[in-house]
Formats: C-alpha cells, structure tokens, sequence
C-alpha cells in the first residue's frame, strides 16, 4: 500500500495546487499532441496568440498541411497589346501572392518540421476552365520558391498532321462547350508582352507569352503565364536553364520543364530585373 | 501473473472525495498504470486515486468498461466490422461533455496511462480550437490570464501572421 502510494505521487507532482480545470495543468507533451492534431497552418499561427505557452509549443509541431487560398489567374487577352487591363490585373493576383509569401514565411518557425503537405486549389472558374496548370515548389535551405507554369492550351507540333489546317470548329449537339481554333491562332509570335518585377512586391515575378515554342519536346504552347515567387532573398540560381530532358519520364513534365527553361533563357531581362532587385535588396 | 483470465477478479478504485468503484480487473487493465502496478505486485485491492474526483473517475471507468469489452485490433486481424462502428459512435458520444471535465479526463487519463483516451480527448479538444481566433480560443479552454502574451508580443505574432486572420 505504503508503495502505491509513493508511486502515484510521483506522477502526481505537476497537478498539485494548482487548479485542476485549468489548461495550464496539462503537460506540454499533451499540448503538443493536440495541436499536431491541427495540423492546419492557419489554424497554428492563431494558436501563437492565444498564450505565451501555445506559442513556443506551437513551434514543435511536426506536421502542417497549408492551404493556398484561391490564387487568381490573370485573364490576359493574347490579341491586344492592351496594357491597361493587364497593369490593372496582377494588383490582384499579387494580393494573393503576398500572403503566399507571409504564409511561407511563417512556416519557417517550425523548425521542427517533417510532413508537409501544400494544397493548391484548382482553378475553377466559369469562364476560365479550360487551361493547364502547373506548378513547383522548391525547398533549399529555409528557402522555398513556387513557380506556377499555365498555358491556355498545348498542342504537339510533332503529331500534327494537317500542317494546312488553318480552322477547326468542335460542337457537340445537347452539350455545352465549343472549341473553336482559327487562322491567328495557328501562327507562331515571337515571345513579347512580357512584365518585369513589379514595384512594391518585387518577389512576384510573372510574365506572359501568346504563344511558346518548344523544340526539344515538340509542344507549342498557347498563352502561357508563368510567376515566380521567391520567399528567401537569395539571389536566383540557374537551375531551371540547365535542366536535363532525359532525366524526366513522363513526356509532359518534360515540356513543362521545357517551357520553363525557354522562357528564362529568352528573357533574360526578365530573370536580371530579378537579380538587380536582390542586389538593391543586399544594400539595405 | 496478470495473464490469469478470470474476469471475476476485482480491482477498487478509491477518487479523491473517497468514493470507491469495484472494477473488473480486465476494466482497470485498460490503464497502463495500473496494469504496471498490478503486475509489479504492488498494487491492492483498493488503489486510491488522490487527484482524480469522482465525477471524472466514473467517466473514465465508463470508457475502460467499453473498450475493454470490445475486441482488440490485434486480437485477431478481421474484427468485426460492426464492433468497429459501435466503439467509434460510443466514443463520439462519450465526448460530448463540457471542456473542464474533458480536460479533468484528459489529466487524469494521462496520470493513468490511457492512450486511446488520451488520443480521444485531444482530437475533442482540437476539433473545438479549430478555425477559431485566439480568443475564442482562450474562452474555450480557460486560458489563465497571467498567460498571455504581452501586448507588445501579441501585435508582433499579430503582424507576423497577418494572413492567417483574413
């Protein structure tokens, strides 16, 4: 008996005197467990606030699942060269990407970090559906860049076997939806239209192309928009112009990845308008 | 000794306002510690439970009663389907209590050693914290006040992590 006793108490200790319905009696342990429950980063960094104990706890959670809320594509209309409505369209766009970036930013207090899991929402928009997306993250030393790749459409130079056809008109009876390519669309343009940094967020880099070629894999693709998004202030390196082909087993990652390294290396602009900033960046 | 199957043995447990509940040994085994006692030999027939009220003792003996009556996973690789679903809408039931007596369950199922019950209550708790602000976070859980950050502290985690209060 005397040894039940000795035994309980010692578990015991850190509940005694204190108020038993109180939170702060529950070990950190316990804490802990429930917020890896969370798991949602939104809800995690509300929890920082709620005590000075939540916050450093919060900081050990291990998994995080982070979900980007609806990033809005600018609707850019290839035939015109209409600057207006595309100045007016990335105010937008950066908004969202602002809190893409505090949201990466805050990610990086959990030191303690093993799952990760990053939702990106399709884009679902009525009058927007139709196009690809795809996007990359990358992960280096407390680093983290997405790079999102859309072209309204692909299609394989290589396959075509109509190299005259210059309209084509899909239209299924009783079903919505029509696809419709004419003339202009058929003709290659050398790539233009495009948008260095932006003032204000330079971390936002994003252009637009009507129409990309790719040689290597034998894809044209059609109203391509590409943004970068660099977290870390590190100076951009060149690994998307030096990637290799033969290292990619699916066709279409490779033409991605293609699309990518031709944009970077045809406007070159682009990428030193990116660097200047970093180094302004540096001087501060 | 503890592989002994007679059900029929009984365990006491004695809560803090010294009332006493006679349990089934395989009941009381639920609990790691107990178990731990009982087959250290030093356990007696009455084990008292100095920090654990009745009220939330007799909740947690519910519980043990339960899962101690349904079969075990590792009993045998197809249970049944049906057992299953009971324990899983059992627990669902068993949940729906007021945050100081989950937190008293809580407390006392990690004194005991409980894991299930402990899993239990962190995800009831998880689940009432998530999507909330940090005060209604603070309500739900009776945060002491002299655990709040300083106002400075607070505007800084505030601007830190702008998005999350969109």
């Amino acid at each position: 008996m005397e040894n039940v006793r000795l035994k309980m108490k010692k578990i015991d200790k850190p509940d005694e005197s204190a108020d038993s319905s109180s939170f702060s009696c529950l070990p950190d342990d316990i804490l802990i467990q429930i917020l890896s429950i969370l798991i949602d980063l939104k809800t995690l960094c509300r929890c920082k606030l709620v005590s000075i104990r939540f916050n450093h706890t919060v900081q050990q959670v291990n998994a995080i699942s982070v979900t980007i809320t609806s990033v809005d594509r600018p609707s850019f209309d290839s035939n015109s060269s209409g600057a207006p409505s595309e100045r007016a369209r990335p105010v937008n766009l950066l908004f969202k990407f602002e809190s893409f970036v505090s949201v990466m930013k805050s990610l990086h207090t959990f030191s303690g970090l093993k799952s990760l899991c990053i939702e990106i929402p399709p884009f679902h928009k009525a009058s927007d559906n139709r196009f690809l997306f795809k996007w990359k993250f990358e992960f280096r030393n407390r680093t983290a860049s997405l790079l999102f790749l859309s072209p309204n459409s692909i299609c394989d130079t290589k396959e075509n076997c109509f190299p005259l056809l210059e309209n084509v008109t899909i239209t299924a009876t009783g079903k919505r939806g029509r696809l419709s390519l004419c003339g202009e669309d058929f003709v290659p343009k050398t790539i233009g239209q495009t948008q260095k940094s932006i003032p204000n967020n330079k971390r936002l880099h994003w252009c637009y192309i009507p129409l990309l070629k790719l040689p290597v894999s034998g894809y044209m693709m059609k109203g391509v928009f590409l943004a970068q998004v660099e977290v870390s202030a590190l100076p951009f390196d060149d690994s998307y112009v030096n990637m290799n082909f033969n290292d990619f087993e699916d066709k279409e990652e490779a033409a991605y990845s293609e699309a990518v390294m031709e944009i970077f290396k045809k406007n070159k602009g682009w990428i030193e308008g990116l660097l200047q900033y970093q180094l302004q960046k540096g001087l501060h | 000794m503890s592989t002994s199957s007679s059900s029929s043995k009984k365990i006491v447990l004695k809560s803090a306002d010294n009332e006493t509940f006679e349990i089934d040994e395989i009941v009381a085994l639920e609990s790691q510690a107990i178990k731990n006692m009982i087959e250290d030999e030093c356990a007696d027939n009455v084990i008292p439970l100095g920090n654990i009220d009745s009220k939330t003792l007799s909740k947690i003996i519910e519980y043990c009663k339960k899962h101690a009556e349904s079969p075990k996973k590792d009993d045998n690789a197809d249970i049944d389907e049906k057992a299953v679903e009971d324990l899983k809408s059992f627990d669902a039931e068993f949940a729906k209590v007021d945050m100081p007596l989950i937190q008293d369950i809580l407390m006392a199922a990690n004194f005991l050693n409980i894991d299930n019950l402990i899993g239990l209550m962190c995800r009831t708790i998880a689940d009432r914290i998530k999507g909330k602000t940090p005060e209604e976070i603070r309500k739900i859980l009776n945060i002491n006040k002299n655990d709040l950050l300083s106002p400075e502290q607070e505007a800084k985690a505030r601007e830190e992590n702008s998005w999350a209060f969109d």
